[in-house]
Order: structure tokens, then sequence, then C-alpha cells
């Protein structure tokens, strides 16, 4: 289905270059967006954030093949049970989904941690098991959230001033970016082609520079939707006017998560934007029904995929981590063809900075040891995955963004 | 006479706002905001289902493996937006349907008459913003296979949402439970009484009714095994059937009441309890649905963070029957005293869907198909403004978040596009008023251009002056006719005024 959308775009592209007139090449703008933008020291710390919206079946990423584990994960979920010739090995107790040899390639290469059993610790005042109580919760990054302040929000804080310091390639901002002091996260489109600022037309830019006029009619402070309509559009045509030129062109069949991930990819390379933290997402993995085939003939291929396109793409992989997430996992038990909301679910990291291996204990699927609505427990909480992230990755105080210290996982070298 | 300010901002958030001359008339034919309330709602279009346009006949047949579904589904999305721009209050029958009868003269009648004859087959605008609500809200998407393949269920699904949109919640929630496409969409279609599948229950009490906090996972359970056996015909694959033997007629507990709870009512076991019954109703849990809904009623209609009482205020009255009734909600609503006040008049966007309708109203254009390239590029850009109808990304709708989710770089970008393409098609057509816009001065222009986007003025003579020495501008740099209406067009859309409710 993806690739009938995908199609489609690139005809509507295609007709829409009836849009823009032909003109002289002339500048109108300011430059004001590059200034704000300050290009990263090289190797300065980068994270890339894939959240896999719904709730991730992590066994059947990382299929639990240890002795005191198997069999317990076999008799809960019967026919969904990943077999163990489809697993590829990675440690005792651990294996990777055959149907994603390039991360356990990558695995193997000592670039790859997987962090077992992680879910919010000690956390009460919210439905764990809805969707989005749960993601609120989880992209707060505090036990008990204050407002509605995301963890990159609040790390954007003690950050210098950058309104694409926090970059979304998907549509609107998630949590973890909201709620700072400062504005430090813009949400980026995943083409830039026909967008107002890019073109040459000089009609084109008559326009642009008018509506980008508008917005010094109305106060830059106010937060009233007019003032902010009108400065975001101001906004935006700087972003299409700076970026537009590195932005990857679209190429066939591509899923949306490879898309994103290129765009990602083009503006690391570029290194225009001063962007230390990216997110994008890919949905679909709230798998109560049909499961096996969606997560290894859809899902968990394309993840596999796009990592792959990503880190080929990029000139300087080295500062680069990336952190695949979920809200949470699934219910040990199976029901007809997948399962319910869960809990405890698995974290992966991967970039040279990570020190590959398996980290936390296996969340057991025997029913003594489920929860009582019958779920993994998880064993390391987010809080520990940020804390490290930014104390040992990203750079600042992790006790003054979480509230609190939390021991580190020790999954970075 | 009522302020006329008033019934600009009652009719822009119910509909898409009135001309000049018919705010006058509506102000001056009722003596308070309750009476021309009570008419809008009471308009007979209003109060049964209209017969207007049935939908477009299918293409496909469902199949999994064609792009056929997707192209079905723009075309049930165009629909949609054709529906939403051609919808018009009328103004006379709201009129009539009002308390100052005597005030009337023949003449008048008669071309009251004649108005109500000429319009009354026309969609009605709050019946088509509820619709949409609904969409918005119980979610069934063809980002999940199962519905994309069956995708003639979301027509029927809509239709179901346009018959109940301003009536009795219970009855649309009943509806809903065992509508063929939420059956896929959530599942409840493969739960059994061996196998029972949580996704619809949990999502009933979560999203469709009580909101969290408001139940504990005993409940989620409870829905869950009283939801199974309704399934899907697999004679048809697009109807609902129940099927005894996979529902569970055991004891389940909800809200500390153990009996032999059923979703619907359809298992006609023993001493059966409904379920959903018990959410809607003022005995039961109706009390909190009425809350959640007249939360999200505010949030729609005028502001995104209502106040306890204002909240109280509309649940009560939605409640007030015994159960919990939207029509009830929404006079409650339109008539309060803070629908009118500053911070409701001040702070709503248009949402994507009321954006483009706005846009398709502006220049009286049905949404374009390009049939020779299978092109919808206005419902392809709208998945970049936030709302791509019938593919809601997830369960969550599009009405929980603050609307400013509606401002962004991507979301800019897409409504210049859809701006400007949607000019250019109009363009196409020589007798289109828009070539009108640009052969007189640059100040006939830009007014013409805010006047079709019923933007009452540019916001600020600024705005206005900015946008005068662009069609100089233009013009000195060569610019023909459609190149001026196109771009004089975009400028008015982009400007703050064309982009609040």
């Amino acid at each position: 289905m993806l690739s009938n959308r995908e199609l489609s775009r690139r005809r509507f592209l295609q007709a829409l270059g009836a849009c823009g007139a032909t003109g002289a090449l002339a500048t109108l703008l300011p430059e004001q967006l590059l200034a704000l933008a300050r290009p990263l020291p090289s190797g300065e710390p980068i994270l890339v954030s894939i959240f896999l919206g719904g709730g991730l079946d992590a066994a059947h990423l990382l299929v639990p093949v240890g002795a005191n584990d198997y069999g317990h994960y076999a008799d809960q979920r019967g026919a969904l049970a990943v077999d163990l010739a489809s697993v590829l090995p990675l440690s005792a107790d651990a294996g990777v989904n055959a149907v994603m040899p390039r991360l356990q390639a990558r695995a193997l290469a000592g670039d790859v941690a997987f962090v077992r059993g992680v879910d919010l610790l000690g956390s009460t005042g919210f439905d764990p098991l809805s969707h989005f109580d749960k993601t609120d919760y989880v992209m707060s990054g505090r036990s008990s959230p204050g407002g509605p302040s995301g963890i990159w929000g609040r790390w954007a804080d003690t950050q210098p001033d950058n309104p694409l310091l926090l970059g979304a390639v998907s549509f609107g901002l998630p949590r973890m970016f909201s709620g700072g002091v400062k504005a430090q996260a813009t949400s980026l489109p995943a083409t830039l082609e026909h967008a107002l600022g890019a073109g040459s037309g000089r009609d084109e830019q008559l326009l642009a520079a008018a509506l980008s006029d508008v917005a010094s009619f109305y106060p830059a402070t106010s937060g009233a939707f007019d003032a902010r309509l009108a400065h975001s559009g101001k906004f935006a045509i700087e972003v299409a006017r700076d970026l537009s030129g590195v932005y990857p062109a679209a190429q066939n069949g591509e899923s949306a998560l490879t898309r994103n991930l290129r765009v990602i990819a083009s503006l690391l390379n570029a290194n225009l934007t001063g962007t230390r933290v990216y997110t994008t997402l890919l949905g679909g993995f709230d798998t109560h029904e049909n499961q096996r085939y969606d997560l290894e003939q859809k899902l968990l291929p394309d993840l596999d995929a796009s990592l792959e396109a990503f880190f080929e793409m990029l000139d300087d992989p080295s500062p680069v981590v990336v952190m695949i997430w979920s809200e949470f996992g699934r219910r040990a038990a199976a029901n007809l063809s997948g399962t319910d909301h869960g809990a405890a679910s698995d974290v992966f990291l991967i970039g040279e900075h990570v020190a590959g291996g398996v980290y936390g204990a296996q969340p057991s699927f025997a029913p003594a040891q489920l929860d009582p609505s019958g779920n993994l427990r998880g064993s390391i909480s987010f809080e520990s995955v940020y804390a490290e992230l930014i104390d040992r990755h990203l750079g600042g105080d992790s006790r003054s963004v979480l509230g609190r210290a939390f021991p580190y996982v020790q999954f970075l070298r | 006479m009522l302020n006329t300010a008033d019934v600009a901002h009652l009719l822009r958030r119910t509909g898409y706002g009135a001309s000049d001359a018919d705010l006058q008339f509506l102000a001056g034919e009722h003596a308070t905001l309750a009476s021309l309330v009570d008419a809008l709602l009471n308009d007979a279009r209003l109060a049964a289902p209209p017969v207007y346009a049935s939908p477009p006949p299918s293409m496909a047949p469902p199949n999994c493996n064609s792009v056929e579904p997707y192209f079905e589904a723009q075309a049930l999305g165009r629909w949609v937006l054709d529906r939403m721009a051609s919808s018009r209050f009328v103004l006379s029958r709201i009129t009539l349907n009002g308390i100052r009868k005597k005030k009337r003269r023949k003449k008048a009648r008669r071309r009251r008459a004649a108005e109500i004859a000429a319009n009354s087959h026309l969609p009605h605008p709050l019946r088509e913003k509820m619709t949409l609500f609904w969409h918005g809200l119980l979610v069934s998407s063809l980002d999940k296979d199962l519905v994309y393949c069956h995708h003639s269920t979301l027509r029927a699904q809509d239709l179901l949402f346009r018959d109940k949109a301003l009536g009795d919640f219970g009855d649309l929630l009943a509806a809903t439970s065992v509508d063929p496409a939420m059956l896929y969409y959530l599942d409840n279609w493969i739960s059994t009484k061996d196998d029972p599948n949580e996704n619809y229950g949990r999502e009933l009490l979560e999203l469709f009714s009580l909101g969290v906090g408001n139940y504990s996972q005993t409940e989620v359970v409870a829905a869950s095994r009283a939801g199974t056996g309704y399934t899907i015909n697999p004679a048809t694959g697009v109807d609902h059937v129940f099927y005894g033997p996979a529902h569970d007629y055991g004891d389940k507990t909800f809200f500390g009441q153990t009996g032999n709870w059923d979703l619907v009512g359809d298992a006609r076991g023993a001493n059966t309890l409904d379920l959903v019954e018990r959410l809607v109703t003022a005995s039961g849990q109706g009390a909190i649905a009425a809350r959640t809904l007249a939360k999200l009623l505010w949030q729609h209609f005028a502001l995104f963070t209502p106040s306890d009482a204002q909240i109280a205020d509309v649940a009560t009255a939605a409640i007030a029957s015994g159960r919990v009734n939207v029509k009830h909600a929404l006079r409650a609503l339109f008539t309060h005293t803070d629908f009118y006040g500053s911070v409701a008049r001040a702070g709503k966007l248009k949402n994507p869907v009321e954006y483009v309708v706005g846009l398709l109203r502006a220049l009286a254009l049905p949404a374009p198909f390009d049939a020779a390239q299978r092109l919808d590029a206005v419902q392809y850009l709208m998945s970049d403004m936030g709302i791509q109808l019938f593919h809601q990304p997830n369960v969550f709708g599009w009405w929980r978040r603050p609307e400013s989710r509606w401002i962004s770089v991507p979301a800019f970008q897409a409504k210049q596009l859809a701006a400007g393409y949607l000019a250019l098609t109009a363009s196409q057509n020589a007798a289109h008023p828009l070539h009108g816009w640009v052969r007189g001065t640059p100040e006939q222009a830009i007014d013409a251009a805010f006047a079709a986007l019923g933007a009452p003025q540019p916001a600020t003579s600024q705005v206005r002056t900015r946008g005068v020495q662009l069609v100089d501008d233009l013009r000195a740099a060569g610019a023909d006719e459609v190149t001026l209406a196109v771009r004089v067009f975009q400028f008015a859309a982009a400007s703050p005024p064309a982009q609040l409710a």
C-alpha cells in the first residue's frame, strides 16, 4: 500500500510542476534560519530516534532462545512464536529474527546494544495499557510528569538557541520534543519539492517575500494563533529556501520510513541545521491480529532495510546513535492471531559509540513470572536509557532533566 | 435584534459563515441566541438525515491485491469534501422556525419559500461538521489492511455517522460497535469466547466513551468478553453478523455488577445486561460519558481547554433526559455565554478539512481529480496538513491534541500548494471569477481574494498594503493574469484570517 501512495506522490509532484512559473534567479529573502542554526563541530554526538508506534512485540525481533526462556515463550505464543530455525544467532540466550539479517550483521560487528525488559518502573498515575497515556508518560521521561514537557524538550532547554535543535521528520511534534521553555523543535516535511521558497521563479519569490513580510506585522512574542500562523509561514519559507537543496531526491519504491531516514541522513551530511536529536516513526505495531504476517512480511523488513539505507547514506556515521523503541510490549499470551497491549519491551541502540551486546534480563514468559494482567515484567526503566544518552552521549546533566539520578545500563562505549 | 458579530461567530463555527446581508437578516429576525440556535438545530434538514447525493458508485469490489482501494478512498474523500463545501444554511428556514413569524410580509415569505425550494437538497453544514467529528473520533482507517480490502465498509460507516450524528449517543455507539469497518479496524470480528481480543473493548472505554482513569482493566476484560461473537458475515465480507457459538455467555464483572454482560444485546442470553447501554445512561456511567463528550465538543467548536464548570454545563444538559444526547449537548454549547466570549472567539484554527473546504468554497470548485493522471493532489496534500480523510494513522483520532498541531512547516507548505493548485485548476475555466479579480486595481484584487475566502478583511491594513505591493511587484515582473490570480489567492489563503475558524 505504501508503494501506491508513493507512486501517487511522484505523479503529484510532476503535476505540480505546472504551478511554479520560471523566472530569473534572485535572492530576495534574509538569511535568518542559517544565522540561528550553527553547523556542528566534527564528531558532535547525534541521536536519531525511531519510534515504533503501537507497541512492539520485542520477542519477535529479539527472540528469547535461552534454555529457560524459549519453552515458556513458545507455550504462550503458540503459532505466533518464532521458530528456532528462523532465528539468526546472537548470544547464548537471544537471537535476531531472520527477517532482519542486516541488523544481525551489524550486531555481530559490535554496533548494536539490545536492552531487554525496558518499562516505566515505579511510575504511577497513568493507564499502563493505554497507547496514548503510556506514550505520554514514556516521552515525558519522568516518573510523575508535572506538566506537558517532554524529555528532549527539557534537554533542549539547556542547549544553545536553535529552532532546529530537535527535528521531527513526521507529522507534528511528538510529546518528547514538547513543552520546553524554549522553542527548539521543528517538524520537517518528507519532501521540499515545490515548497514555497524552494523555487527560483520570480513570481514565487515575490509571493514568498510578501508572506515573510506579513509575519513582521504580528508581534513575534505573541502566543495568539494569528501571530503563530504568520511566523510559522515565514519560517517554513526559510526552511524550504535553505534546505531544499540538500533534501534527497525521491526514489522509486522507497518506504516512508526509508524516505524519512534518508532525509535525516541528508541533513546530517549537509551539516547546516545544528540538529542534535532527530526523530521519525513507523506505525503499525499494534498487532492485535495478523501479528506474524505484519511483523515478518512488512514492518521488520522495512525497519531492517531502512536502517541499512540510512547508514549507507551517512558520510560520517561515527557520531550517530540510533534508538529504536516503542511505548510498550505485547501481552505474553497470544489471542487468535495477535497479542493485546503489554508492558515491558526492548530498546535497541545502534552506532559506533554503542558497546554491542545484549543487556538486561530477558523478561520471563513463565506464567508465574507475569504481572497480574499477564504481562512481561521489565527490569530497566526508560529513564536509565535517557540518562545514559544525555550524560554519556549528547552531553548535559540527566539529573536536571529527569529530576534525579538513574543508574546507567552501560550500553555506550 | 441580535449582535451580528455573535451570529457571525455561531455560523462560522457551526458552518462556514454567511454574508453580511444574511447576518443582518438573521440578527433582525431572532430576539435571542437561544431562538436562533433552536431554529438552527430544528432545521428539518438537520433533524432528519438528508437524501442529498447518494455516495458515488463503487468502482471496485473488495480486493487486497489492487491499488483500486486507494483510489476508492480518495473518491470517498472527495465526496465528503464536496458535501461539506456545498452545504448551506437555509436562512429562511432558520427564520421560519424562529419565533417572530408575525413580522413576515407576504413578499418576503414568497422569496423565502423559493430559497427553501432551491436549497433544501443541500447538505446541512452542522450535520457535515458533526459527521467529520465522529469520523475523527470513532476511528476506522484504511491504514489497516482488512479495512483497505473491504473499503466499501467505510462508505457505510460514513453514512452511519451522518445518519446518527446529532441524536442519541447510545444509538450511535451501539451501531458503531457492530459496524463492519469498526469490527475490522479494532479486530472485534475475530474476538471469540476462547480468544477474546481487547482492542475494541479497551478503546470503547478509553477513547469512545469514558476516558483514561474512569475504568480499570477489569472493565476492559468484561467489555471484550461481552463483544465476542460480533463478527463479519463470511458470505459477504462487509456485513455484521452475530455468531452465538463464539460469544461468551459467562458472568463478567463490569463496574461492580456481575452478570451476563453483552455488548449491544444481540446475544439474547438469559438475564442479559446491555453493556453499551450502561455506558450512556444516567443510571450507569452516562454522566462520565456526557462529560467526555462535552469536553470534546467544547474543543471542537470553541476552545481547547474548557473549565470544569463549562464542561459540566454542557454535560448536564447532555444527560438531562437520562441518556447522553448529542443535540442536547450542542444546544447547551451554542447557547453558552462562554461560547461567545473572547477566548472562544479568538482561539480556534480551522482544521485541515475545514481549511480545504474553505478553499473549495472560495473558488466554487468541486474537489479536483485528474482522471488522466489518476491524481487527487488536494487529498494528497491533506496528509501533510495533518488529516487525510479515512486514513487516520492510529485510533487516537484527530481532536485530542491542541490544535496548534495544525501549525507546522509541512502544514504551511501543503496549504500553499493546495491553494496554488486549486487556483490554477479554477483558472482553466476562462469564465471563472478569479480572472476578474486581477483585471482591476491591486486593491480590488486583494479584496476580492480575501472576500472569496470569507475572511472578513485582511487582518490589518498592513497586510492589505503588502498584498497590494505584491500585485504591483508581480505586474512589474511581467506576470500574466493566471499567475497573478494564483499568487494573489495563495497570499490571501496563507494569511492568518483565512486560517482561523
